[in-house]
């Protein structure tokens, strides 16, 4: 009897302790003050614990949980914390996420703020973006979420240009000179090759696709810009002749043998390291991805930046432009706190006293970039003259679905070889049908 | 009569009380952590969902179709069988072997046993960051190495090539899983009644009969105890995978658990990687049932 009784206190402790284990954890406030706590996820570089240190100490009564996930697997982050209802408060987010965020209701309409005062409070707060900039970031919504009263979901962090940066003391060691043409271009790449370098790279497998996506802007711009048709109305599909083409030239770039050889799976370390070693010769990178090499190449490397010549001739525009966003959540119980993060990461203090983002254009008209480093990153000024190829050009980038398959599936698979041109757009055609029947 | 059996069942009730008791934080875990998430993933799969929003887009077993019509999910399941494969021919027979060499006695016997087992005292997600170094075409020394002793033309780029990437996966996923079928091959045959074998010693056996005759039938059961756990832990193969080559390029190097992963949170369709997961399931309890059944025929047939 005595043993009964106590077997059955101890199963009554375990589901005890598994009932207590299970409880809410309650956390109190040390000393009782009164800070407002906000998540922060974000899946930039840039944005660090000394940027975050620095925020809190200028705004003492807010706290950030601050998290960073790397760009690859922010969509596995950010899809496991929505499906239990713990989308962060304030977060980073990209074009392909983020029309589908706002369709899903998750980001807060922040139009009232941004009309009201700057970090800074001299100035109201969308008159500090670069206006090219915040159109670009409302088109991604018109385009991708159709017509809204609101398109201010989110406002860009960093304005992001795409631009070729190559090795001037190489390039004058082979006789080489900046692109002016495609062809002379293609020339340039050929004579790296032959003399014993990797000609050409983007800055990580994750932005393979960014080489197409630069030729369609060539190939189909008169079609889509001058001649007005979309796909959306089914006048250009993936099918045709200008998509394809583009397709086409970069499997010509690779059976070529410019790109390395580890480029489908070469992350942006990987990538940066083959460039300061001097095994690649140019690659094309964004900004606000400079800093290792900038601050790890040797002294015999003189460092330039070029921007990439048009395939068809047509003024060359940029990638980018809005491409990083911050957004807030539509369900922060401190719409306040958190606003004011995402103000303070878009201020003038902030690119004016945080060392990461020296390197990146702010896309801010308030702050000015040190005139010796701009003329390294000359190519990334010339490369946002001729303004920003829209984010949604051919539909590649519209949601999450298509753009990952196109990136981890269909490009990988048509550069080796083991999937045809018709086969590569005949899929894209398909998930692009089914996301617009979605829609 | 009748009434006597009565009491003897409401007695036999009575005494349960606490066993019942007993097992239910076990029953209550199982259910929260296991029936209840395996109910809300089917009530996923019969839906067209992202991963968050509301669940609205019903499809039926639409997705269970797709994913069966879908030939990329055919590539890595046969991937995961080739990894399975090879995994039980060269692991543990190179584990046996090696505990085999251990036990025959060798020079510094306690350094190699500790030496060998390390990597798999490593974690999976360190051992696929070092081997992606040894493979990288450029700063890999594995390249290095073979361009030094003049096998220059057999450098590759291993994990970007279709034909290579599941092979070079293959052979790290072996050299991590060889450490633990050694131990338990060698733990086996420690147990080997040291008669037997000086008797066969005496009679003139060769050491080749003697591995025959003794220690490999000796070993049967082992073998077919690691072949289980060979198979159910390769199944659930994933960490190694998605840290060295994200099951690419393009999908060449998939299995089953990275087909999932990267079509719930990277392409975000949640009700075909459900689909595709309880299919998966489907698959295991079968293969598992299979297996039990052989070891238990293998048992009676020793019996």
């Amino acid at each position: 009897m005595k043993k009964k009784v106590i077997s059955v206190l101890l199963a009554a402790s375990m589901v005890g302790g598994i009932l207590a284990g299970c409880s809410s954890g309650e956390t109190q406030d040390e000393g009782g003050s009164e800070k407002t706590t906000i998540r922060f996820l974000s899946a930039m570089e840039l944005v660090d614990e000394d940027m975050i240190n620095a925020f809190e100490e200028a705004n003492p009564d807010i706290e950030v949980d601050f998290d960073y996930v790397d760009s690859g697997n922010y969509s596995a982050k950010f899809a496991a914390l929505a499906s239990s209802n713990e989308v962060p408060d304030v977060f980073w987010t990209q074009s392909g996420y983020y029309c589908d965020q706002i369709n899903e209701g998750l980001l807060l309409d922040i139009s009232e703020y941004l009309d009201g005062d700057n970090y800074e409070g001299d100035s109201t707060w969308r008159d500090t973006f670069v206006p090219a900039l915040l159109e670009n970031l409302q088109g991604i919504v018109q385009s991708g979420c159709g017509e809204m009263e609101s398109y201010d979901y989110g406002v860009p962090f960093t304005m992001t240009t795409v631009a070729v940066m190559y090795d001037k003391a190489l390039y004058s060691e082979l006789g080489l000179s900046v692109p002016e043409t495609w062809e002379d271009f293609l020339a340039n790449c050929e004579a790296l090759k032959n003399a014993g370098y990797t000609a050409l790279s983007v800055q990580s497998n994750t932005c393979i696709d960014w080489m197409p996506r630069l030729l369609w802007d060539q190939y189909c711009r008169d079609e889509i810009e001058e001649q007005d048709k979309t796909f959306e109305s089914g006048e250009m599909t993936f099918k045709t002749e200008s998509v394809q083409q583009g397709l086409e030239m970069y499997k010509e770039l690779w059976d070529k043998g410019y790109f390395p050889e580890n480029f489908m799976t070469s992350d942006l370390d990987t990538t940066a390291q083959l460039f300061i070693q001097g095994e690649l010769a140019q690659v094309l990178i964004a900004p606000d991805k400079l800093e290792y090499i900038m601050e790890n190449a040797p002294d015999t490397m003189e460092l330039g930046t070029y921007v990439l010549p048009g395939a068809a001739g047509l003024p060359s525009r940029t990638l980018g432009g809005a491409s990083n966003i911050f957004a807030v959540s539509a369900d922060t119980e401190n719409p306040e706190a958190a606003v004011k993060l995402v103000q303070y990461l878009t201020s003038k203090t902030n690119f004016e006293t945080d060392e990461g983002l020296q390197y990146s254009s702010s896309g801010l008209v308030n702050v000015e970039r040190d005139p010796e480093l701009d003329e390294i990153l000359a190519g990334y000024n010339a490369a946002a003259e001729n303004g920003f190829c829209p984010e949604t050009f051919v539909p590649t980038t519209i949601s999450t679905e298509i753009n990952t398959e196109f990136k981890e599936n269909l490009i990988p698979n048509y550069l080796l070889g083991e999937m045809t041109l018709d086969n590569v757009t005949t899929e894209l055609q398909d998930m692009y049908d089914s996301y617009l029947e979605d829609k | 009569m009748k009434k006597k059996k009565k009491t003897g069942l409401l007695q036999e009730l009575k005494e349960s009380i606490p066993a019942y008791i007993l097992i239910l934080p076990t029953i209550a875990i199982l259910v929260i952590f296991l029936f209840i998430p395996f109910a809300n993933a089917f009530r996923i799969s019969l839906y067209k969902y992202k991963g968050y929003g509301e669940m609205t887009n019903y499809v039926g077993l639409k997705n269970y179709i797709d994913v069966l019509q879908d030939e990329q999910f055919y590539r890595a399941f046969g991937n995961t069988f080739k990894l399975i494969g090879c995994d039980l021919i060269f692991s543990i027979t190179i584990g046996f072997i090696l505990a085999y060499i251990l036990f025959k006695g060798i020079r510094w016997k306690r350094f190699f046993n500790t030496a060998l087992f390390i990597p798999y005292l490593i974690s999976m997600v360190v051992i696929g960051c070092i081997w992606r170094i040894i493979y990288d075409p450029t700063i890999g020394p594995l390249n290095q190495i073979l361009e030094m002793i003049g096998l220059g033309n057999l450098a590759q780029p291993w994990l970007s090539q279709v034909s290579t990437a599941l092979p070079a996966i293959i052979v790290t996923w072996i050299w991590r899983t060889i450490p633990f079928n050694m131990l338990i091959c060698y733990a086996n045959i420690m147990t080997l009644p040291k008669d037997q074998l000086e008797a066969a010693e005496m009679d003139g056996a060769s050491q080749f009969q003697r591995l025959k005759f003794i220690i490999i039938p000796h070993m049967i059961p082992t073998f077919v105890t690691l072949g289980i756990l060979t198979v159910t832990n390769d199944l659930r193969a994933f960490d190694m995978v998605w840290v060295m080559t994200q099951g690419g390029p393009g999908g060449a190097s998939d299995v089953l658990t990275s087909y999932v992963y990267s079509n719930a949170f990277m392409s975000q369709k949640f009700g075909p990687a459900t689909a595709a997961s309880i299919i998966m399931m489907v698959v295991m309890i079968g293969i598992t049932i299979i297996l039990q059944l052989v070891k238990k025929a293998g048992g009676k047939n020793d019996e």
